[in-house]
């Protein structure tokens, strides 16, 4: 594990060995093999710790317990399902909802978002955002190819020719939502 | 009476504060500028830039606003557009008790209150740090609407005067550009943009083929490059643009002009290119929240006070000269603030015509948004780098706002929150592992946006006043200073301008999809664009303005206005460049008249 930072995220006594679980776990969900320790301590303690808005108002976290069964239902069934224990946890994590799925859902916007997000809109806004350092890892740009906002970009004029990554059609309804407008 | 400590101060280091103090302090001229912000973000020695810790803020953001980037100062509290009754006071924003609103706009078929939705920000260097870096003219019928079209009014000065000073500023600011471009119908007559035009976002390649030959009312549909304040070569010392896909709200290269540009020439005139001998530089005070300006029995302005930021003592600062350059809800906030019985000025300063504060505007934004049939790898380089242009004027005019297309690059970013919305929305369908990196994929790289800027029809009770409560007492902020009430109309010419939107959204969603989707979805409602317009009109008639062509003030000869709020129009282009053209017009007239004044000056 790299060593940098990793001390300002210290987890609860309960979840310090469960790291290796829960880069476990998200390597299912992301489908990658390569996953850092520093950043699954980072995202795992962003998972506990949750935070305080501008006007102090506390922020989604989860509780100790519920993490620590939705790891435990992950280990028995990655331990069922050799060699590829998707389709498992999908049907049995995802599929009848409760804590385990929105834990298990919030592992996954971590990873791919660098954040926890509000996942009862479509839009899902960002709730808790993991430490800094984690920001341009987060895997979303890479699965399409973009640019993290904000990290300076490749060279000049990159954009104006069709991106490396390939990307396929799928057969999905629009993503539709009404107004994020707030006075 | 002592002798003024400066020629000429300056209130607000935002981009027409920092080129006015640039320009007089290149005169020869004692120049103070103050800001509220806390600190220039570079070293004035070398012109190092020192952003590191905007970017970090914004890294650590959980709302990615405009404004997430810049610290919320006690002494100079900001709006966000995630909690503007925070700041914003008045009936539309959830102020406590509720406030009734203002007398209905006298025609009521005119329009109906809404709550004014863009934001700025109280840093040194100004909102053009988080400004997207269009750098579109006004079309010549703008600054002539009431002579062609019969309705608003026109501005004191035509698209002619207007234009050596556009140049100007496109060069000032270094704008990239493709000068054989006609953008909707502002004659640039063969200059040329000092940069080539930045390269079209692979979706405007797409958009330009399939929109081939479409036309809406009469008019061509055009892709075309959008002018723009960032670079597309080396420039001022700055690199060209990488695709940070960051314009708002920060560019994390400098490859997009922000004020600090001339900040450091102010304050350091031998990082100035054009550093002439005799040149001073000008002083600064950060933390300085402006709160009143005095008027001596002569009716000139005698002072302009400041409180201190961290201990909140009020100092006094005298010139031959004062500059107000603190944005349109700032600037008529102080000068509404400065009058009392006491000096006669019951209405405020500035104000014998009544009309400080009035003809609020923004461009309202409508956006629409479908899916593509083929990927269009977005969220690569800036935000928009194409615009429509060409159905900027004409006739229809006289009924209904004009509007310009902003083609974004970075898919329906604004209407989905892609691609986080995207994520989310897989995930509740409950994709995991390959497929949901491909459905992300796949949903985030087809999105198409447009947003549409629509042209205001300017209305006298869109308007910043004091926020008194319903007692009438004045309600302030935490730092003891007036916070702004914003009554603000959305009116029936702009949802005019909508209907047509809609349309042509319709027919270009049609193309986009390979005919897959016939209706463009449209998000509720209206955004704003962060252009905060009008309340110090310019004009030529005492009775019927603030200013006259140059931001001098009708009531009081030593008093300049400056910025977006002396517009009287705004049509459908997005002001920067107006702003910067208007400014360095003024500098010129400044200057003339400091000579005068003072025979200071030793250029």
């Amino acid at each position: 594990m790299s060593a940098r930072h990793t001390h300002e995220w210290v987890l609860p006594a309960e979840l310090e060995t469960e790291l290796p679980r829960f880069m476990a776990l998200s390597r299912i969900l992301v489908d990658r093999d390569e996953l850092e320790d520093w950043i699954g301590q980072a995202y795992l303690f962003t998972l506990v710790r949750g935070s305080a808005d501008r006007e102090g108002k506390a922020r989604p976290a989860y509780s100790i317990a519920d993490i620590l069964i939705t790891l435990e239902t992950s280990a028995e069934i990655l331990d069922r399902n050799p060699p590829d224990p998707t389709a498992a946890i999908k049907e049995q994590m995802l599929e009848p909802g409760g804590q385990v799925a929105v834990v298990t859902r919030s592992i996954a916007t971590l990873w791919y978002c660098a954040a926890l997000l509000d996942l009862t809109s479509p839009q899902g806004f960002i709730t808790v955002t993991a430490p800094k350092q984690t920001y341009p890892t987060a895997l979303v740009w890479q699965a399409f190819g973009g640019n993290p906002m904000g990290i300076p970009g490749p060279y000049y004029g990159n954009w104006s020719y069709p991106g490396t990554v390939p990307i396929r059609p799928i057969a999905t309804e629009p993503n539709k939502v009404a107004s994020k407008e707030e006075a | 009476m002592s002798a003024p400590q400066y020629d000429v101060v300056i209130a607000g280091a935002g981009v027409s504060g920092a080129i006015l103090a640039n320009k007089l302090g290149q005169a020869g001229f004692r120049v103070l500028i103050l800001d509220a912000g806390e600190e220039a973000l570079f070293d004035p020695a070398t012109g190092a830039d020192q952003r590191q810790s905007l970017l970090d803020r914004y890294f650590e953001a959980d709302a990615r606003v405009p404004n997430s980037p810049y610290r919320n100062l006690p002494w100079a509290p900001m709006p966000f557009v995630t909690s503007l009754s925070a700041y914003y006071y008045g009936p539309q924003y959830q102020t406590q008790p509720p406030l009734p609103p203002p007398a209905e706009p006298e025609d009521p078929g005119h329009g109906s209150y809404t709550p004014f939705k863009s934001t700025y920000t109280r840093i040194v260097g100004g909102t053009t740090y988080h400004w997207l870096g269009t750098m579109l003219r006004y079309v010549p019928s703008t600054f002539r609407e009431r002579t062609t079209y019969g309705r608003a009014v026109d501005w004191p000065i035509t698209y002619d005067v207007l234009e050596p000073w556009y140049l100007a500023a496109e060069h000032e600011i270094g704008v990239s550009g493709d000068g054989s471009l006609d953008l909707g119908g502002a004659p640039r007559h063969g200059k040329p943009y000092p940069m080539p035009q930045i390269l079209p976002s692979y979706t405007d390649r797409v958009m330009k083929d399939r929109l081939d030959g479409l036309e809406f009312d009469g008019m061509p549909v055009l892709v075309q490059s959008t002018p723009q304040g960032r670079n597309s070569i080396p420039f001022q010392g700055r690199p060209p643009c990488a695709g940070s896909t960051n314009c708002v709200p920060i560019c994390p290269i400098q490859a997009k002009y922000d004020a600090t540009v001339h900040l450091k020439r102010a304050l350091n005139p031998s990082l100035d290119p054009k550093n002439r001998p005799g040149s001073r530089p000008v002083q600064h005070q950060w933390k300085a929240v402006v709160t009143k300006v005095d008027v001596g029995g002569d009716g000139r302005i005698s002072g302009l006070r400041w409180k201190d930021g961290e201990n909140g003592r009020e100092y006094t600062v005298t010139a031959h000269a004062y500059v107000l350059a603190m944005h349109a809800i700032e600037t008529p906030k102080v000068l509404l603030w400065s009058g009392s019985d006491q000096n006669g000025l019951a209405d405020g300063v500035a104000n014998r015509s009544g009309m400080v504060g009035r003809h609020l505007m923004d461009h309202h934004v409508k956006i629409s948004y479908g899916r593509a049939d083929v990927p269009l790898y977005p969220f690569r380089g800036p935000l928009s780098t194409s615009g429509i242009e060409s159905l900027r004027d004409g006739q229809f005019r006289r009924n209904r706002a004009a509007f310009r297309v902003e083609i974004e690059a970075i898919g329906t970013n604004w209407a989905l929150n892609t691609p986080f919305g995207e994520v989310a929305s897989a995930l509740m369908r409950n994709e995991i592992g390959a497929s949901l990196r491909r459905d992300v994929a796949w949903n985030v790289s087809t999105g198409v946006q447009l947003d549409a800027l629509f042209e205001p029809d300017p209305n006298p009770n869109s308007r910043v006043t004091i926020a008194r409560d319903d007692q009438g007492n004045v309600v302030t902020d935490a730092f003891g200073v007036p916070r702004p009430r914003l009554d603000f109309v959305l009116d029936d010419y702009t949802l005019a301008g909508a209907k047509a939107f809609e349309e042509l959204s319709d027919a270009i969603i049609t193309r986009m999809s390979g005919g897959k989707q016939t209706k463009a979805d449209l998000v509720d409602g209206f955004f704003g664009a962060g252009h905060v317009m009008g309340t110090l009109r310019m004009g030529d008639s005492p009775s019927q303005s603030v200013t006259n062509d140059f931001g001098r003030s009708w009531d009081h000869p030593n008093l300049w206005l400056t910025g977006s709020g002396l517009f009287p129009t705004v049509g459908s282009a997005n002001p920067t460049l107006t702003i910067v053209a208007v400014t360095l017009r003024q500098a010129e007239a400044l200057r003339d008249e400091l000579r005068q004044r003072v025979g200071g000056g030793s250029v």
